[in-house]
């Protein structure tokens, strides 16, 4: 099982570097900004402008905008990080932790003009490249904050302040930083999530660390919605306070949003269904702590 | 002052004993394995400084910035009172006191580090200086007492001057090496297989083991000395 696993990922790793010289030597590098962390570079390629980081070392597109129709969001992961409506239907205070060229708070801040967007991006590189190339704008209800997401997080949890959607999508060039998978830095989050708010966490869906974020979710949320398609390499983790509703629950609040999503390309109706609460992984798994979080040796 | 010229009427008196360390191979092989240990601690606790203060301050460039600026600002201050302590007081038990506390001091960054982080993350906004005045209270001391070890060894080993280049060559060449496979076992094995916690304990002993060995050293060769020798005064 194992061994076939590598065998797996080695074909597709092998595919994927075949695939990568290729599209690399095809696409035009419009811009390069200079970053404290990683420099970003903005690429053209059929239509599709993306933003990525660590070119050199087998890049992975952060984000990418269709330059014809750039309402429809380009990203299997992205379309599906907003199934986190299906328990929220109407957020009133987002935090957004993680910009990339700001698709989600952007996409939000159309859907729900009258609510409040926070967005937590460490590097000011990308904030700037964000807002030059990917029609990220800032105004009174949408303020993006340069600084560490558990940072800001641990300030505002000390501050009382609360939000009822919650989105978990900060990366590195390689993954999630490693201290902001811990079980601490889950409970800081749940201290800002109001009691009928939604987490709603971006992770991948295979990789060494799936069992290891499973379990810590679990140890700070109870159960929760597991969401994952055939077409996309993600895993959307969707977790509230309180008891999950039945996935059925959901068609109601699926229907009345689906008119509204329709023009970004999400099919909100077909959501649902594709939620499990099941573990599809292994229980006995040691939990992430601030203390032992080799998060991205073990990926 | 008055205090001062006891002790170097002591340090006459012990001159003999102290010389036994670098004469006997025992008493250098000791040396170097001390000055390789208190390397490879020195780097491990520095790695793990990024982990300590990460949940309070991110994993932000400024926060590694910090923390190398500490650390590079404990040692270069410890290297310079360790020097100077060599020249007045050099004691092999003072050596070993280095260690113990070293040692020692490493216990706030086990107990401490959380009501500290916590006091300081409320009162000062910014990650930046935040990061910085966190990892002066943590790390100055003991780091500064483990920079101490380099120069102090040398005195310890030294006992001509055309041969003083090389026993500070090989010295830092040892602690180095230490530093090397410190950071190495550290970042690539020991946060895999062990809690933050469990690390420091692990490098708190090692620096007692150090002291240890020192004073065991220093014993051992005092005694074969008195066996071999004729009867001194100073011996027990």
């Amino acid at each position: 099982m194992r061994m076939s696993g590598l065998g797996l990922m080695l074909l597709l790793l092998v595919c994927w570097f075949g695939l990568d010289n290729r599209a690399v030597a095809q696409r035009t590098i419009i811009h390069e900004e200079r970053s404290q962390y990683r420099d970003v570079v903005v690429t053209e390629f059929n239509n599709q402008r993306c933003m990525l980081f660590n070119v050199h070392r087998g890049d992975m597109n952060q984000t990418c905008i269709d330059l014809r129709d750039p309402r429809r969001l380009v990203f299997n992961y992205t379309r599906m990080s907003f199934a986190g409506l299906l328990l929220n239907p109407d957020p009133k205070r987002i935090l957004v932790a993680g910009l990339g060229g700001g698709t989600i708070p952007t996409v939000m801040r159309e859907l729900f003009p009258e609510a409040r967007i926070d967005v937590l991006e460490v590097d000011q590189a990308v904030v700037t490249v964000a807002k030059q190339y990917f029609n990220f704008v800032e105004d009174e209800q949408l303020v993006n904050h340069v600084v560490d997401a558990r940072v800001f997080i641990k300030r505002a949890g000390l501050r009382g302040e609360q939000y009822d959607y919650i989105v978990l999508d900060a990366f590195s060039g390689e993954y999630i930083p490693e201290h902001l998978l811990t079980q601490e830095f889950l409970q800081e989050v749940s201290q800002i999530l109001t009691p009928d708010g939604v987490l709603v966490a971006n992770t991948f869906a295979s990789s060494g660390l799936y069992d290891y974020e499973s379990v810590t979710y679990q140890s700070v949320f109870g159960a929760f919605f597991n969401f994952k398609t055939a077409g996309s390499g993600n895993r959307i983790i969707l977790a509230k306070k309180q008891a999950l509703p039945s996935a059925a629950e959901l068609n109601a609040p699926a229907r009345q949003l689906y008119e509204r999503l329709r023009p970004y390309g999400i099919n909100l109706l077909e959501y649902p269904a594709q939620l499990s609460t099941r573990p599809d992984w292994d229980v006995d798994t040691r939990i992430l702590t601030d203390q032992y979080s080799p998060a991205n040796l073990l990926n | 002052m008055k205090k001062n010229k006891v002790k170097q009427d002591t340090v006459k008196h012990n001159a003999p004993q102290f010389a036994g360390l670098a004469d006997s191979a025992l008493g250098r092989w000791v040396v170097l394995l001390v000055a390789f240990t208190n390397g490879f601690v020195i780097m491990s606790i520095e790695l793990l400084g990024g982990r300590v203060m990460a949940p309070y301050f991110g994993s932000s460039v400024y926060v590694w910035g910090s923390i190398i600026t500490v650390f590079m600002l404990s040692l270069s201050l410890g290297y310079l009172w360790g020097g100077r302590l060599s020249t007045r007081h050099p004691d092999v038990r003072l050596f070993a006191g280095f260690f113990l506390a070293a040692a020692l001091l490493c216990l706030p960054i086990i107990f401490l580090a959380e009501p500290v982080m916590t006091r300081i993350f409320v009162s000062i906004e910014d990650p930046r200086y935040g990061s910085l005045l966190t990892a002066g209270l943590l790390y100055f001391l003991p780091i500064c007492v483990m920079g101490m070890v380099s120069p102090y060894s040398v005195r310890l080993l030294v006992l001509s001057q055309e041969g003083s280049g090389g026993v500070a060559g090989m010295l830092y060449f040892v602690s180095t090496l230490g530093s090397a496979l410190g950071t190495l076992g550290t970042s690539f094995y020991f946060v895999l297989w062990f809690n933050l916690d469990q690390v420091m304990w692990g490098c708190v002993l090692a620096l007692l083991s150090c002291a240890a060995a020192v004073l065991w050293a220093q014993q051992h060769i005092n005694k074969s000395n008195t066996n071999n020798a004729v009867e001194r005064g100073v011996a027990r």
